[in-house]
């Protein structure tokens, strides 16, 4: 079908094939993802062959020095007087075994079982009370032991470093060619291999903090770590896919809250990503008119939401919206209302202020990026478009819409999946409230999100709150690469340098 | 005179009723946790405790409680003045406690205060010491309802330092003193303006089980441990339920929370709430002269039944942190905290009820203080809160009904659904 | 790079034949303008209206406060004995500095390397990055207590500003949109020259970035003062290493609400002061370095 005759198409046949295409895309971005798993799978087992092979060839071509670089480190590059460099690779080899023989190896073994020892009591004669015994405290176990695995994957890679830098040098020294001295190694360092200088710092402040802690709570959602299994008094232990059955079987509790609040936290990151984008919008083409004066003005105005911290300005809002708060005494006293309206505390209605308030929040930040763009867009289709006789409606629609779309796509992104774990608007305005009694610990108005973090906060379910988690990631990454992977620009990245 | 002193008796003696009725092992537990403990207390022979040259401790209190708690730890130095003490304080409210402690046991504070609901699912975590030195003469200097609410099992877990319950405030420039005696004629009365005649948090499990209480519905069975029993959904809780419905839809009712309740107050806009020793003093400084504070009234059920309006009664209780360093210093200061001299301290600045029987039962000393006779009337109608974990499944449900009750969603018609919701809610497992 | 308004579209809609509609128009356009202005500023006047009145608690049965005071800004300061006010300001600007200063860095850092350089694990490491970020950040917040417990720092700034900046090179696409965008042929003629990629980067790319390193800066010196959930976990009892979201958060608390309401809308509106001025003198740069990755596309 061309665009022509898609132009002619009754509407209802346009939503309709929208519709199919968007399902297209959806179950076209869901086989991706399906996908991307047993080929992620893949590259990481051809990656070790390769690892191994490589590893072999080194061994097999080595000389002397080269193979007993296998088992201690730095041995080929201080026997060809790279001293320095020898030596730092022998004192992480050092330094790995120590942490090994003194907690790692332990924690390690750890991993297993998550714990054997229960907390228990005994008799002391002396003080005449009963001393606590302290036994294995599972969470431990669990995060020690990733951290004993990710050293040792560390370790691993250094190790097959300092192999191959005897290696190379081996093949220098043969070819009679210079090797590099210490000072040599350090300039390469700002030189050829200065990404590896740039981002040692940043990569290991993110294996530590994002990647160490994630994949101990991914983990925790294959464990039954929740409020009956809590430590120090408790052990708990793998369980496998469990937690998951139970999430998604519609007859459990938790199933039953699931699903609603999933549907509410996507009906919510549709409404609240593009209603702000597109009032925003509008507000910005309102502002950006000619014969409107003073812009400077009226978009600080709306910037200075932005400027008072959220979390004073919904927390305001909250009591600002109370049964008993300063707008229904302000209504009230003005007569305009009789009954006191239940902002947050009806179940719909608190929906609707909570979306409300988010446009309060948003909107100006749309504004501001789309202003600069709006501009931006060339002069000539709006002026053939006048001619053609399109109305502004229209204008809008095929012109300027369009056109924002494809400008700031990523951006649209960014906001939709920060929507989808918005948490401060939901948190600091209703708490997920008025509480729901056909759900498990969580109101009306919880996201995915604010669910997960009551169940780690309020009742400790753990490992309830990682499944939720990690069902949230798996939505946004979904999504993601439906969008992203089509947009120009992820594509064409090197087109425009 | 006489009055208060029979009213103040009670707060004792039927707590203790109660208890007994709770537990009808309890008589046989404890004897049996007395053998125990001789076994184990002879062998020293001493009730002093045997404490190290200095110690570090950290004690969590409420932020109310900071400035007395610091006090009573003054004289507890004095009192043990050959240890050298180093004793941090730190804010965390009773109703906090759990979450803080659960975070991380090992940074939560030695000693520190929380609400008797609690107990179960910090001892069940593991995160409170038992309590073995000592054991007969605390249990035996308080009541046995507070000592209950201290237990799991036949160990001791904690301390009682002082009861909860609520009661009703009102202005008696709108309702006299046979005005609050039934909540239908607080109701029936015009305040005229826009004054409210009565509110309360309807939306707040603590408060609207009251009212299941009264009709005689049960939590968590008769002696409130069986995490398997609610029957908030028989004809009792039936009763009760209507009632709330149709007090929600009355317009002189008003859903409220603390916050409400004292600016209603402090403008004069409000005739009876119900509420607890916590809020005395903002209302007492609101209110003056007009300052009115009873036991709750009675309601009239649909039936025809009437019956006094039951509360909720929890205890606040100071335990010990399971990593403690210092256990036996811990329990030292614990012990003190929770001792005569600091119960009455806690009674005269703060007005709250003690559980020391002999404080309890110095009918001068509390016949002097209204709120806390009010609390000592209406202990009579309370239910002990239940200890156990399944507790903490309550709140959420009760709160989700309270609210449902008042946006109107819970009607006549579909109460019935609703309350066996609610009993499944309440009662359920995850797994 | 947003242009100077050189075609403002609306000049398409002029007609000379619909001038009076078009003046009509005008004033509708005003009229909303207005309304909405209200809706936008109503808050803020009720935080400034709340922060100046007399009457304590957080719900008066009224509009207008009865009375007017400086008490609540004047309490923040001198009344210490729970809430310590300047010392959270204090704390917070301190870990806000540093933090800004790190997470600059590593920003810059990772942007360059991935716009830049070119080696074999670029790729993944963007998809990786890309992936990371779509974790529910929080929902580690208790394993990263823990680690930092390992380190023993729990209950301390250093341990909030780790927290702030450790993972802040994660958030590096927006500055690489604009590192493509800066030509490459400066950095080639460079190389030529015999400069090392360290000299490229700190001497030639970075003083041409001006605009990404101010919007760097600011969205990482603004996370600290809005954050209270991180805070809370890492800073537990700890009142006097509160930040001031933190703090500000804790006064509205059940046990303080109603003593503390007056003054935490004072608190507001002293940190909205720097914050306001700080993001009205830089928006410019807010609006490019957003727009700068995407334009491009």
């Amino acid at each position: 079908m061309t665009s022509i005759d898609f132009f002619f198409l009754p509407w209802y046949k346009k939503v309709f094939i929208k519709l199919g295409n968007f399902f297209k895309a959806l179950g076209k971005g869901l086989f991706g993802f399906i996908l991307a798993i047993p080929k992620g799978i893949w590259m990481l087992i051809k990656n070790i062959g390769l690892f191994f092979l490589g590893l072999g060839k080194t061994f097999a071509r080595g000389d002397f020095a080269t193979k007993i670089s296998f088992v201690i480190m730095g041995f080929g590059s201080i026997v060809r007087k790279q001293f320095i460099k020898g030596l730092l690779f022998l004192s992480v080899e050092i330094g790995y075994f120590y942490y090994m023989v003194k907690t790692g190896w332990n924690d390690m073994l750890g991993l297993k079982s998550l714990g054997t020892k229960q907390q228990g009591w005994a008799f002391d004669e002396e003080l005449g009370i009963e001393i606590l015994q302290d036994g294995d405290n599972s969470m431990k176990f669990l995060l020690f032991g990733i951290l004993s695995v990710m050293v040792t994957i560390a370790f691993v890679t250094f190790w097959r470093i300092s192999i191959s830098s005897a290696y190379e040098t081996q093949l220098i020294k043969k070819k009679g060619g210079k090797v590099n001295n210490f000072i040599d190694d350090v300039k390469d360092f700002f030189d050829q291999k200065l990404y590896k200088t740039l981002l040692f710092l940043p990569i290991t402040g993110v294996l530590l903090f994002t990647i160490l802690p994630l994949i101990y709570m991914i983990s925790i959602a294959f464990t039954n770590y929740d409020s009956v299994h809590q430590p120090p008094g408790n052990l708990f232990s793998w369980v496998g896919i469990k937690n998951f059955k139970v999430m998604f079987s519609s007859n459990s509790v938790l199933g039953s809250t699931f699903f609603p609040i999933l549907i509410w936290t996507i009906i919510w990151a549709v409404v609240a990503t593009f209603g702000n984008y597109i009032l925003g919008m509008l507000l910005a083409m309102l502002i950006n008119k000619k014969d409107i004066k003073f812009k400077a003005f009226w978009r600080t105005i709306f910037v200075l939401s932005i400027a008072v911290p959220q979390f004073v300005s919904l927390l305001l809002m909250r009591n600002l919206l109370n049964n008993d708060g300063a707008i229904n005494m302000l209504l009230l006293d003005l007569g305009l209302i009789t009954e006191k309206i239940r902002f947050l505390s009806d179940p719909l209605l608190a929906k609707f202020t909570i979306v409300l308030v988010n446009f309060w929040v948003g909107i100006p930040y749309s504004m501001l990026i789309t202003t600069g763009i709006l501009m931006n867009i060339p002069a000539d289709l709006y002026e053939s478009a006048r001619i053609d006789g399109a109305s502004p409606y229209v204008m809008f629609k095929k012109i300027t819409l369009p056109y924002m779309l494809f400008v700031t796509a990523p951006y649209l992104i960014t906001q939709f999946i920060g929507n989808l774990n918005n948490f401060n608007i939901i948190y600091l305005l209703s708490g997920g409230g008025p509480s729901n009694l056909d759900y498990y610990q969580a109101g009306h108005t919880d996201l995915l999100v604010t669910w997960l973090y009551k169940l780690t906060v309020n009742s400790k379910d753990y490992n309830y709150a990682s499944t939720i988690g990690i069902i949230v990631f798996v939505l946004s990454a979904v999504f993601s690469l439906i969008t992203y992977r089509n947009s120009k620009s992820y594509n064409n990245e090197e087109e425009f340098q | 005179m006489k009055k208060i002193l029979a009213v103040i008796m009670s707060l004792s003696m039927l707590l203790a009723a109660t208890a007994c009725s709770n537990d009808s092992n309890s008589s046989k537990s404890e004897s049996k946790s007395d053998s125990q403990n001789s076994g184990g207390t002879s062998n020293t022979g001493s009730d002093e405790y045997q404490l190290k040259e200095s110690a570090s401790l950290k004690v969590w209190a409420s932020q109310e409680d900071q400035e007395i708690v610091k006090e009573m730890v003054e004289s507890f130095k004095k009192k043990y003045p050959d240890t050298t003490w180093n004793i941090e304080f730190g804010v965390v409210s009773e109703a906090d406690a759990k979450s803080e402690v659960l975070k991380d046991t090992e940074a939560a504070a030695d000693v520190f205060a929380f609400a008797s609901d609690q107990l179960g699912e910090l001892q069940s975590a593991g995160a409170l010491y038992k309590i073995t030195k000592n054991k007969d003469r605390i249990i035996a200097d308080n009541i046995d309802a507070s000592i209950n609410a201290s237990k799991v099992g036949d160990d001791l877990y904690a301390y009682p330092s002082s009861s909860d319950t609520y009661f009703m405030y009102y202005d008696k420039k709108y309702l006299s003193d046979e005005d609050v005696k039934s909540l239908e004629t607080i109701l029936s009365k015009n305040l005229g303006g826009d004054v409210v005649n009565f509110s309360f948090d309807m939306d707040n499990g603590w408060y609207n089980a009251g009212f299941f209480f009264a009709a005689g519905a049960k939590l968590f069975g008769d002696d409130g441990t069986d995490p398997t029993k609610c029957d908030f959904n028989n004809e009792k809780g039936l009763l009760a339920a209507k009632y709330l419905i149709s007090l929600a839809n009355n317009s002189k009712f008003k859903l409220t929370d603390d916050d409400i309740t004292k600016a209603d107050f402090a403008d004069r806009k409000l005739g009876a709430t119900i509420s607890g020793s916590w809020n005395a003093e903002d209302i007492k400084k609101s209110l003056g002269d007009d300052f009115g504070v009873t036991k709750l009234p009675t309601v009239t059920f649909e039936d025809g039944t009437t019956t006094n309006l039951g509360s909720m009664a929890n205890f606040k209780l100071i335990g010990i942190n399971s990593q403690t360093k210092s256990p036996m210093e811990a329990m030292a200061l614990a012990d003190y905290l929770t001792s005569y001299e600091c119960q009455k301290i806690r009674f005269e600045k703060r007005s709250f009820a003690p559980t020391n029987k002999e404080l309890a039962g110095d009918k001068d000393a509390l016949s002097s203080n209204p709120v806390v006779a009010a609390a000592a009337e209406q202990a009579q109608y309370a239910t002990l809160q239940s200890t156990i974990p399944q507790m903490g499944n309550f709140w959420t449900p009760a709160e989700a009904f309270g609210a449902a009750i008042v946006n109107k969603e819970i009607t006549v018609d579909n109460v019935q659904e609703r309350l066996d919701k609610l009993v499944e809610s309440i009662l359920s497992t995850l797994t | 790079m947003i242009k100077k308004e050189k075609n403002d579209f609306a000049t398409y809609y002029d007609n000379s034949s619909a001038k009076k509609r078009q003046k009509g128009g005008t004033i509708v356009s005003y009229i909303v303008l207005i309304i909405l202005s209200i809706i936008w500023v109503f808050p803020i006047f009720l935080l400034i209206l709340t922060s100046f009145r007399e009457e304590p608690g957080s719900f008066t049965p009224y509009f207008l406060p009865k009375g007017y005071t400086l008490d609540n800004y004047i309490r923040l300061f001198t009344e210490t004995d729970q809430f310590y006010y300047g010392k959270w300001f204090m704390n917070t600007l301190f870990v806000a500095i540093i933090t800004c200063i790190i997470s600059t860095f590593f920003v810059l850092s990772v942007s360059y390397t991935m716009s830049r350089l070119r080696f074999k694990m670029r790729k993944p490491l963007m998809n990786i990055a890309l992936i990371l970020g779509m974790f529910p950040a929080f929902m580690s917040m208790i394993a990263v207590y823990y680690i930092l417990k390992g380190f023993g720092i729990t209950q301390s700034l250093a341990a909030l500003i780790l927290v702030y900046s450790c993972s802040s090179g994660l958030g590096f696409y927006i500055a690489k949109g604009f590192f493509d965008t800066v030509p490459k042929s400066f950095d080639e003629a460079a190389i030529l020259d015999g400069a090392t990629r360290w000299q490229v980067f700190w001497k030639i790319t970075i003083p041409m970035s001006k605009p990404i390193i101010i919007y760097t800066i600011l969205m990482s010196f603004m996370g600290p003062w809005v954050d209270f959930i991180f805070a809370s976990v890492i800073m537990g009892d700890k009142y006097e290493n509160y930040t001031i979201a933190l703090g500000l958060f804790k006064m509205l608390e059940r046990e303080f609400i109603s003593t503390y309401y007056t003054r935490f809308a004072a608190g507001g509106v002293l940190v909205s002061i720097p914050i306001a001025i700080l993001f009205i003198a830089t928006q410019k740069f807010y609006v490019s370095g957003i727009t700068s990755g995407a334009v491009k596309g």
